[in-house]
């Protein structure tokens, strides 16, 4: 063989060698590292969870599977019309008990009255109520996690609902309310909120989901990344469903420059459905 | 000054030609339109100099820091207070009170809690609100003005303070309540009211968060950025904030004009004054790890003749835990006023009258 030959296919050989050790250490670069080094942490350790953060799905208008649909109201158009989305939740579907799924069906079918009033029997929020647990989540709106190592503090930006959830000195609910009672702790890199004392008003979506005064949830927040988490909900209500069932989705931290909750005080965006009928003069607004 | 004297030597030279050229008259004619605009801006000033928003003191206590070292203000505070927010005019003059004054004040001027209800309760019956009065041993909570009450309103603010006061009693619509009456919010600045005022500061690196029982939540981020768009109007304003040492100030501008229903429980401002062109300055000056001295100042010009503070003692309150407030979704009594507002004019006008 000659030399030139010989010394060309040692070439090879050695490039060969050399490509593979550099595929194999990208590649365990991108496998083996585990993701957990890369999420920000605040100075006692924990996962950096404060920010601006947002759900990117149609949760809000069914958390099962849901195709494409005309608004009930249908002078909306497409700019009303139900976007497509696939079940949030674990397996598909809701374990509703038979008689609780026919109240869930009857609340659908309730849901946008499409006429003026205070109609309780309309989605709460069409009537701008405080959205409750996990709904308040995957709103289409953002909120805001404020942490420190004793407590974390949640504003949402719909109606600036918000949450104490401690974190050291976990405490009862001394009565029901539309956002729960909230008590955090970190499990590993999750926070974990259990939440209890809900009152039987919220829905969890504009398709009529719902439960009793005996929910229980429990949240999971898990970092993916600087910008991303994985929200866990657990439900749990006896009187409404056959078992307890999880719903999962990634929640999106907002970059946009100077980002900040804006006011969105619904109250003032449904007095003329609630209150228009008593008024005598057209509001200025 | 020099522009005078020139404009006068310049008169003279013209008086000695016996006839004036076109082009002089105009030179002249200009000369003294320049001058007095010189003049009437001279007066002006001279009557009305710009009063100078009043300096707060500054915290000579050192916080405690945050793990990433901002001072650390967290936990719920509190801030009833006896004293009002202008002067009383048996107090005319004197600023101050002494312990002893104070304590025969306040307890001449506490709300009534005696269970005898023969005199009646109010709108809410005072027994049941847990009130925690702060000692504060100035006569007003005005500070600013020395004399301890609002300054004038332009004639134009008090133009439209008489029509908002005059129209509110109409009941026309929702827009003739106060903002707290519909759920929406309460006043930012807050002076204090009989319940509910327990507020929570929350800290965040970059942020504080400012949560009132009572409705209203601010998100101040401390990282310098701008006001959001003159377009976007909050009904408790857009706050940015920063650190002068352990003292927090807070800059707000876009309030809403719709913010204007002053006068109920704490407001800082009266009925009738829209809040579109506030520009508000609050100073959290700690003095202790148990007390936080406000300071607000609302500088607006197109309303008040001058900037004027207010100064609210906060106390520290670790057993106060902020419980949800969800007024909105129970508020009936708005619907049920606006109804019973229309039917009582139907019935006048069924029997002839004219309901006023």
């Amino acid at each position: 063989m000659p030399s030139v030959v010989r010394w060309s296919i040692a070439a090879i050989a050695a490039a060969a060698v050399v490509a593979v050790i550099i595929l194999a250490v990208a590649w365990s670069a991108a496998q083996g590292v585990p993701p957990q080094s890369r999420i920000p942490r605040t100075l006692d350790g924990k996962p950096d969870l404060n920010g601006i953060w947002q759900a990117m799905n149609t949760a809000n208008y069914d958390l099962e599977d849901h195709g494409t649909a005309p608004s009930s109201v249908i002078v909306t158009g497409a700019v009303g019309a139900i976007f497509p989305g696939e079940s949030v939740v674990e397996g598909g579907r809701i374990p509703y008990r038979p008689e609780a799924l026919a109240k869930r069906d009857g609340n659908r079918k309730s849901s946008m009255p499409g006429k003026l009033g205070r109609i309780l029997e309309a989605d709460p929020e069409v009537n701008c109520f405080l959205p409750g647990v996990p709904r308040a989540t995957y709103l289409p709106h953002p909120f805001q996690i404020f942490q420190s190592p004793k407590v974390i503090w949640i504003v949402y930006q719909y109606s600036y609902a918000r949450r104490e959830i401690p974190l050291d000195k976990p405490s009862k609910a001394p009565i029901e309310s539309w956002m729960g009672w909230s008590n955090g702790h970190w499990e590993g890199d999750t926070l974990v909120v259990d939440v209890t004392a809900f009152n039987d008003l919220t829905w969890f979506d504009r398709a009529g989901n719902y439960h009793s005064d005996a929910l229980h949830v429990i949240e999971r927040y898990t970092p993916l990344s600087a910008n991303h988490l994985m929200y866990e909900a657990r439900i749990e209500d006896p009187q409404v469903f056959t078992r307890p069932w999880t719903i999962t989705m990634p929640l999106y931290r907002r970059i946009d420059r100077n980002v900040r909750l804006l006011e969105f005080k619904c109250p003032e965006v449904v007095e003329e459905l609630h209150l228009g009928q008593y008024r005598k003069v057209t509001p200025s607004q | 000054m020099r522009l005078t004297l020139a404009f006068l030597k310049e008169q003279q030279n013209q008086q000695e030609k016996p006839m004036m050229s076109h082009r002089g008259f105009v030179l002249v004619a200009m000369l003294a339109l320049v001058t007095a605009v010189w003049l009437a801006v001279a007066l002006v000033s001279a009557q009305a100099p710009a009063a100078t928003p009043y300096t707060p003191p500054t915290s000579t206590y050192n916080a405690p820091r945050t793990p990433w070292g901002d001072p650390d203000l967290m936990g719920v505070w509190d801030y009833q207070s006896v004293i009002h927010m202008q002067r009383p005019d048996d107090l005319v003059g004197k600023a101050r009170f002494t312990d002893a004054e104070y304590e025969a004040w306040a307890k001449a001027n506490a709300p009534n809690r005696d269970t005898d209800t023969s005199q009646g309760v109010g709108a809410y019956n005072e027994f049941w609100n847990a009130r925690n009065f702060l000692k504060n041993y100035n006569t007003s909570l005005i500070v600013d003005p020395p004399d301890g009450r609002y300054p004038a309103l332009t004639p134009e603010a008090e133009k439209r303070r008489k029509e908002i006061v005059a129209k509110a009693r109409e009941v026309a619509s929702w827009e003739d309540y106060h903002a707290l009456e519909r759920c929406i919010a309460s006043q930012t600045p807050n002076a204090p009211q009989a319940y509910n005022s327990g507020t929570y500061i929350m800290q965040s690196p970059g942020w504080v968060l400012i949560v009132r029982e009572r409705l209203d939540t601010r998100l101040i981020p401390l990282d310098g950025r701008p006001h959001i768009g003159q377009n976007i109007r909050h009904w408790n304003g857009d706050p940015i904030g920063h650190w002068e040492g352990s003292t927090l100030v807070v800059d707000s501008t876009n309030f809403t004009d719709k913010q204007r229903g002053g006068g109920g429980s704490g407001a800082s401002v009266p009925l009738g004054i829209p809040f579109g062109n506030f520009h508000l300055t609050e100073h959290f000056v700690p003095v202790s790890h148990n007390r936080i001295e406000y300071y607000a100042t609302i500088d607006d010009p197109t309303t008040w003749t001058r900037p004027w503070t207010f100064n609210l003692p906060w106390e520290r309150d670790d057993d106060y835990r902020i419980f949800e407030y969800a007024c909105h979704e129970g508020n009936l009594a708005l619907a049920n006023s606006l109804r019973g507002e229309r039917v009582q004019e139907a019935e006048a006008a069924r029997k002839g009258q004219v309901r006023k």
